[in-house]
């Protein structure tokens, strides 16, 4: 098997388990989100039950758009506040062998920022800043919490697209319990136990020192790693334990776990497609989105590992070697092409665990990596937040294309009308403000670009990336920029909000409207929401609108970088 | 609003203690049960002494036992407690001097080996700093050394070093490696010379 | 005013220039943000040009001088096309105006019943005036005495003259128009300075022009782009200064100006004014642009049968007699029974009978039996026999009450014509139920293939009419109507609407009756006919100044039309955008790095002639659009699927690939002519 077949044949055994295993998962996450009877209510009905008792929540409320996003940003301060006092003040909770103090401010505000908006940005490095209890306590837990507020509001703005002439967009307490128990919960289980199995550590043992064979001491962190890295995949959430994140060997030790990492951060963006055709009684349409995704993806897929496998010609024209692939950054166990699989997944969905390092990327790898998210993370996304982004996406393509076969738009029946096209632009302004407004703030401040790790081009590309990970909750890094001074995590932390709550309400405000409305039965007349031509559209709108407003900013990074890194010699060496 | 408040302490108070308390404890406890050894840090012990981690890769700088890669976790490289790839951009003047420093070493320590005979991997920064792992080409060119330096044959070495090769999992799955560390380890085992 | 051609005369083209230049007033520029950015974007580049030349600075000077050229262009070409559309509808609102000179009018007395002479323009809702042969009608209203003929040339543009009688459908008179014959009285229904004909000046004059939601939609998206743009370009500056690299402001504004949406910006209000002229270029009048578009998003047609799908009336076209009875005797008796029926169907058979060479003399004394809705017969008693004629069920009741039998092919032959969509007409001679008369409804030609147009616009025809079901199937196979409503009443109507908007669907009809009324108000597009009473004229949101029930198809493709236009150039000008970043981003980083040549696809010959060539395709575009947006995208019916299929294709594709032509032509043009 040549190494083309075989990278076709990887990428089509990749969907095909993702499919295999999202499809049923997308049913079941439709029967819990609707309330109905599962296998898992045998044991889990009774405690759901009794947290609705003591949190006095009534599981059949319905609430207005309004007070659902309300209810959002009172559970996410809340959320906020109790992470940022645990990070603070590590240092008087129990569970911290190596007696790590608390963090500074800018640092644990960025991080209880960036664990809330499922962003996963880290500013620290796990295994010498976070105490045990801080890494399981609070961040595992926002890592549930914030992909269950994802899912949660995912399924309420969907209920605002499938239900007529109602109100209600269901109750927020009530999603985010059944989101966490009966979805994350279980699969975070069998994922970290499948985990253990490959050799990510669980424990809570001090960290052990060892005498290697030629007589130094080495110390190995330990911790309960896996039932973090579980989670922090399947909530796409991407917050590694260790500094080295998934390419870390107690993280991500094998190339089995390698491959279900991938997976597993797909898995539930994925499903919830399909749980938004059965929402939404057409099933044509979730496969409409699902193939726009995978074309999206596989492309970003194959152009990343293109450009890692041409790699650096440097290496053969400057240093004399036989081969020009990127191994730099990247793990010898995953191999080139893996790695930079997992480099595409991790950035098309917004997860931003990384298994090498971004910034070696070559610069066109790097670029496609960046333009994942560029494109407001709707390659499957983040739990909730790729889809409801993707509606959004849906919405813009179907006002246009209703303006080109001269109707009033109408998506599901539904008209789209200005109010809701007011409410969609707000993402899309407000997500390029903060990314290139903060861009051009920190490329004029010595306290901004002072931070890059990388010369030339590289340098901008380091705060290009920085923002629009933040800013679209992606959270991986070119780990070249230090990211740890009050600047960076201020800034940063203004991205993760913005990105964030300026998607998620609007889309909320967006549901509100559209559930007044009354459904439109499809006619000849309506525009197919199905098929190839709606695909292409759908992606042409996603390609236009994401990434015509950035190409200035591209072209003076990546771009500017591959042609310096193709020039010629970058330095010379006496090779060959 | 205040029943928000109210509901909203309440389930996040509950929330914290299954998904922060109550979870990890079973993944661990079924862990114990089920993977002790991984699950516990899969430490290699000669004696009673632990020797290192089959997952975290060392530091080999003598001329007797293979080498791993550069690694950039601390100053002397992995680091337990420094895992970091180098992040070093692929126009950065750092990188080919850096490899080109590896490229040297190798072929100071390795007078057989060309410049065209040393695999890519061998010469750049790992993504952990802790990579425990080369590829088959990577220990090869290192036999002569090894085996000149322990005074035994080279096929020896290298029907040692293909003992060690550990296939894609399934035939599909990853690539062809080799743990630096078990290969060391074999290696003082069969030829004890110290 | 009817038939005005698209013929766009110099002299409206030269005062649409004069117009393009007052518009250049900010308060007015404002409207249309995205020109307005490009006027500042003019305005910045002109002041940074006349720094340039104070400081001797020739190539920069002679740079900015051409671009702020170019861009001053653009604002000037958008100002173009708005002013020429109007200057169509202006042009159009002068000739109506002629006719509102200012009328005396025969104000009635209320109590004493005299009449004093006023202005037209003091007449107030619920006076009421006299008017006679010779004069003209000073204000809208209905004629509550009397008949006369009028002649409503003078917005119709129809010179036959029409009868406008109190009571019934045809009561309604409009200001303007002159009475020919007779006298008349007519009460005014509209308030000074709100007559149809101000309305209609208002109208074309786009006065009262205002946005439509799906417009108001669009601007916002333009807005977005735009605000998104500024933020892209601008940030440019920052971001090439971190790397050493100078962007001249010059250069960040040709930029901007090339990548925000200027094209449809430009076009926007032209396309919609242009929209609805085309609708008055139909005679049609609507009272909004809203009432257009929704024309454009109908689901549903609801056509009445007759005077839409058939010609007014049925005729006779056989006789069919019972057993034992010959052709002469049912056609003599069938003659004898309608020699006094005025009525077209009467006639019909009358006429009939003489193309059968029969013909009778009507005994003296005889007694015309009239028609009544109790009997529903009618016919004739001469002094010794009875003729009667009527439908089936009130002739058998008659010929039964005088001890008469019923022979079965009777009954067989009337279920045949109900099949064939006709309607049978039973006739009887004392007590002997001779035969039937076949009246034939006609189905208007060509309506099949209009009905087939507008099923491939995805639209659904029902037909209404009051006939039973059987004739009713037969009609609308006939004519190809998707779907009929039978035996409907007229309240009938109003619940088959409400019920398809309750689906959601968006329902057109036309209609002209005072019991049309309430349906033309909830209909989404209610066309009224301009010989319908006024409160029909008033209930519908478009009145057809011809009268035609057919047109409101018409409406419908103008409609599409429009929302199509703008569509399809908002994807124009975003395609657009693609050959204009290859040619001026490597443009603006080929001297610092020199291998930017590699995205130079076009191969243009310098930095400056590249983004001056992109600037100029991007005002050019816009006067080489105007003609599209006056007329409109060529419009095909077709499916949903295939018409955006089409339009992806010429105007997205087309978008993508027509710029990269034209900016190299105008770059080798502006490079052979060396202004650069």
């Amino acid at each position: 098997m040549n190494a083309h077949d075989f990278l076709f044949l990887f990428l089509f055994l990749f969907m095909f388990i993702l499919f295999i295993l999202s499809y049923p998962l997308g049913n079941f996450i439709f029967k819990v989100m609707n309330g109905e009877k599962t296998f898992l209510h045998y044991f889990l009905l009774p405690i759901e039950k009794r947290i609705y008792k003591i949190a006095k929540i009534d599981s059949d409320e319905s609430q207005s758009w309004q007070k659902y996003s309300l209810d959002i940003i009172i559970f996410s301060a809340f959320l906020f506040a109790l992470t940022f006092f645990i990070l603070k003040f590590q240092h008087i909770f129990p569970l911290n062998p190596q007696n790590f103090p608390g963090l500074p401010t800018d640092l644990a505000f960025n991080t209880a920022v960036s664990f809330l908006t499922n962003t996963n940005w880290q500013a620290y490095s796990g295994e010498t800043t976070m105490s045990y209890f801080s890494q399981m306590v609070a961040l595992s837990s926002n890592n549930f919490l914030s992909a269950a507020i994802g899912l949660a509001a995912c399924i309420a703005i969907i209920r605002g697209l499938v239900q007529e002439k109602s109100v209600g967009l269901g109750c927020f307490w009530v999603d985010l319990c059944r989101s966490t128990l009966y979805i994350l919960l279980p699969l975070s289980l069998i994922f970290a136990i499948f985990y253990i199995s490959q050799g990510i550590i669980q424990n809570f043992l001090a960290y052990i020192h060892v005498k290697t064979l030629e007589g130094v001491e080495q110390i190995l962190p330990q911790g309960p790693v896996a039932s973090q890295v579980a989670i922090k995949l399947l909530g796409v959430n991407g917050g590694g334990f260790f500094n080295a994140n998934a390419a870390h060997p107690y993280e991500n030790p094998t190339a089995l776990s390698h491959f279900f990492q991938m997976i597993s951060i797909f898995l539930i963006p994925s499903a919830l497609v399909f749980t938004f055709g059965k929402m939404a009684n057409y099933m044509k349409h979730a496969f409409a989105i699902w193939i726009s995704m995978t074309i999206l993806f596989l492309a970003s897929a194959i152009l990343v590992a293109y450009f890692e496998y041409q790699g650096n010609p440097n290496f053969i024209d400057t240093l004399g070697l036989s081969s020009s692939i990127n191994m730099e950054g990247k793990e010898a166990r995953f191999g080139i092409f893996s790695s930079s699989l997992f480099t595409s997944v991790t950035t098309a969905a917004s997860c931003g665990a990384v298994a090498n390092s971004h910034s070696s990327l070559t610069p066109l790898g790097g670029m496609f990596a960046l333009i994942n998210m560029l494109l407001n993370e709707v390659i499957f996304g983040g739990v909730g937040s790729g889809l409801y982004g993707m509606i959004l996406f849906i919405i813009l393509a179907v006002f246009i294309a209703g303006l080109m076969i001269g109707r009033t738009p109408e998506y599901l029946g539904k008209k789209i009308e200005e109010r809701d096209i007011k409410i969609a632009i707000i993402p899309v302004i407000s997500v390029s403000f903060v990314i290139l407004v903060l861009l051009a703030i920190s490329s004029m401040v010595q306290s901004g670009f002072s931070s890059i790790g990388n010369p030339g081009p590289h340098g901008f590309t380091e705060m290009l990336y920085a923002y629009t990970s933040s800013a679209q909750n992606n959270g991986s890094a070119f780990g070249s920029l230090n990211a740890n001074t009050p600047f960076w995590n201020y800034t940063t932390s203004i991205a993760m909000l913005a990105g964030r709550y300026l998607n998620l309400i609007p889309l909320l405000a967006i549901a509100g409207s559209l559930i007044q409305k009354k459904k439109k039965p499809i006619t000849e007349n309506s525009f197919k929401i199905d098929g190839f031509l709606f695909i292409s559209l759908l992606i042409g709108t996603i390609l236009i609108l994401g990434l015509l407003v950035y190409l200035p900013s591209l072209s003076l990074g990546p771009i500017m970088e591959y042609l310096q890194m193709t020039n010629g010699k970058i330095i010379e060496i006496g090779g060959k | 609003m205040i029943k928000s408040i109210y509901r909203c302490i309440f389930l996040t108070l509950i929330l914290f203690v299954l998904l922060g308390g109550i979870y990890p404890l079973i993944v661990t406890s079924v862990g114990k049960i089920f993977f002790p050894l991984q699950s516990n840090g899969g430490v290699e012990y000669i004696g009673s002494q632990a020797v290192g981690a089959n997952l975290i890769g060392q530091n080999f700088s003598s001329t007797k036992y293979f080498h791993g890669r550069p690694s950039f976790a601390g100053t002397l490289g992995y680091d337990g407690l420094s895992s970091t790839p180098s992040n070093l951009a692929s126009t950065n003047p750092k990188l080919f001097t850096d490899i080109n420093m590896h490229i040297i070493k190798i072929l100071k320590g390795n007078p057989t080996v060309k410049r065209t005979d040393i695999p890519v991997e061998l010469v750049t920064y790992s993504g952990s700093g802790l990579d425990p792992h080369i590829s088959l080409q990577s220990a090869l060119i290192q036999i002569p050394r090894v085996a000149k330096s322990r005074n035994i044959r080279e096929d020896k070495v290298t029907k040692l070093v293909h003992s060690s090769l550990e296939k894609p999992i399934f035939g599909f799955f990853g690539v062809d490696i080799i743990n630096v560390l078990f290969l060391n380890l074999k290696l003082d085992n069969e030829f004890n010379n110290n | 005013m009817g038939g005005n051609s698209l013929i766009i005369s110099n002299e409206l083209i030269l005062s649409a220039i004069k117009a393009s230049f007052t518009k250049m007033n900010p308060f007015k520029l404002i409207t249309n943000p995205v020109i307005f950015i490009v006027a500042l974007g003019a305005l910045i580049t002109t002041l940074i040009m006349i720094t340039h030349f104070f400081s001797q600075d020739n190539k920069e000077a002679l740079f900015s001088l051409q671009i702020s050229l170019w861009l001053w262009f653009t604002v000037l070409f958008a100002n173009f096309a708005e002013a020429i559309a109007e200057g169509r509808g202006k042009a159009q609102a002068e000739n109506l105006r002629q006719t509102r000179k200012d009328t005396q009018a025969k104000r009635l007395n209320k109590q004493s019943n005299e009449y004093e002479i006023v202005s037209a323009s003091t007449l107030l809702k619920g006076d009421k005036v006299v008017i006679v042969a010779g004069e003209i009608i000073p204000a809208d209203g209905t004629v509550i005495e009397g008949m006369a003929s009028i002649d409503e040339s003078a917005i119709t543009g129809e010179s036959a003259p029409v009868i406008r009688e109190s009571g019934g459908d045809r009561s309604a008179v409009t200001g303007g128009t002159t009475v020919l014959s007779d006298k008349i009285v007519v009460l005014v229904t509209a308030e000074p300075g709100k007559s149809f004909l101000d309305k209609m000046i208002a109208l074309v004059e786009g006065a009262e022009r205002k946005k439509t939601p799906n417009e108001i939609a669009l601007n916002i998206l333009l807005i977005a782009l735009t605000i998104v743009f500024l933020l892209s370009v601008f940030t440019l500056k920052p971001f090439a200064l971190f790397q050493n690299l100078n962007v001249s402001l010059v250069v960040l504004i040709a930029l901007l100006v090339c990548l925000i949406p200027t094209t449809i910006g430009g076009l926007l209000s032209a396309i919609g004014i242009a929209g609805m002229d085309r609708v008055l270029q139909r005679n049609v009048l609507a009272m909004s642009g809203r009432a257009v578009e929704a024309a454009g998003d109908v689901d549903v047609l609801l056509l009445d049968k007759t005077g839409t799908i058939t010609v007014g009336n049925r005729m006779a076209s056989e006789f069919i007699p019972a057993e034992g009875v010959t052709v002469e005797e049912l056609a003599r008796a069938s003659l004898i029974a309608s020699s006094f029926d005025d009525t077209p169907e009467g006639r019909s058979i009358v006429k009939l009978a003489n193309e059968l060479h029969f013909h009778y003399l009507i005994p003296k004394n005889s007694i015309a039996i009239p028609f009544t809705a109790e009997t529903r017969m009618s016919g004739i008693d001469t002094t010794t026999e009875t003729f009667r004629k009527g439908s089936l069920e009130a002739i058998i009741g008659w010929v039964r009450s005088l001890g008469g039998q019923v022979p079965k092919c009777v009954q067989e032959n009337v279920i045949k014509i109900s099949k064939l969509g006709g309607t049978p007409l039973a006739v009887a001679k004392g007590a002997q139920l001779l035969g039937v008369i076949y009246l034939k409804d006609i189905v208007k030609p060509g309506i099949s293939a209009r009905f087939m147009r507008i099923r491939a616009m995805g639209i659904r025809t029902v037909m209404i009419t009051g006939d039973n079901k059987l004739t009713a199937t037969a009609i609308a196979a006939e004519a190809g109507v998707d779907d009929f409503l039978s035996e409907a009443k007229p309240e009938d109507k109003l619940l088959l609407i409400k019920s398809l908007k309750k689906e959601g669907r968006m329902v057109a009809m036309s209609g002209d009756g005072t019991n049309d009324a309430p349906a033309l108000a909830q209909a989404d597009v209610g066309l009224s006919m301009n010989t319908g009473t006024q409160a029909a004229r008033e209930a519908g949101n478009m009145i057809d100044l011809d009268s035609d029930p057919t047109k409101v198809i018409e409406i419908v493709e103008i409609g599409k039309q429009l929302l199509i236009t703008r569509g399809a150039l908002t994807t124009f000008s975003i395609a657009n955008d693609v050959a204009k970043y290859f040619a001026i981003i490597p443009a603006i980083f080929i001297e610092s790095v020199p291998r930017f040549e590699i995205f130079n696809i076009m191969h243009l010959e310098t930095p400056y002639s590249a983004i001056l060539s992109a600037t100029i395709f991007n005002a050019l575009i816009i006067i080489i659009l105007v003609p599209l947006a006056l007329r409109g995208v060529k419009y095909k019916p077709r499916n949903a699927s295939s018409l955006l299929r089409y339009n992806l294709l010429v105007f997205g594709l087309g978008g993508i690939i027509l710029p990269f032509i034209g900016i190299k032509i105008v770059d080798v043009i502006i490079n052979s002519l060396n202004i650069i």
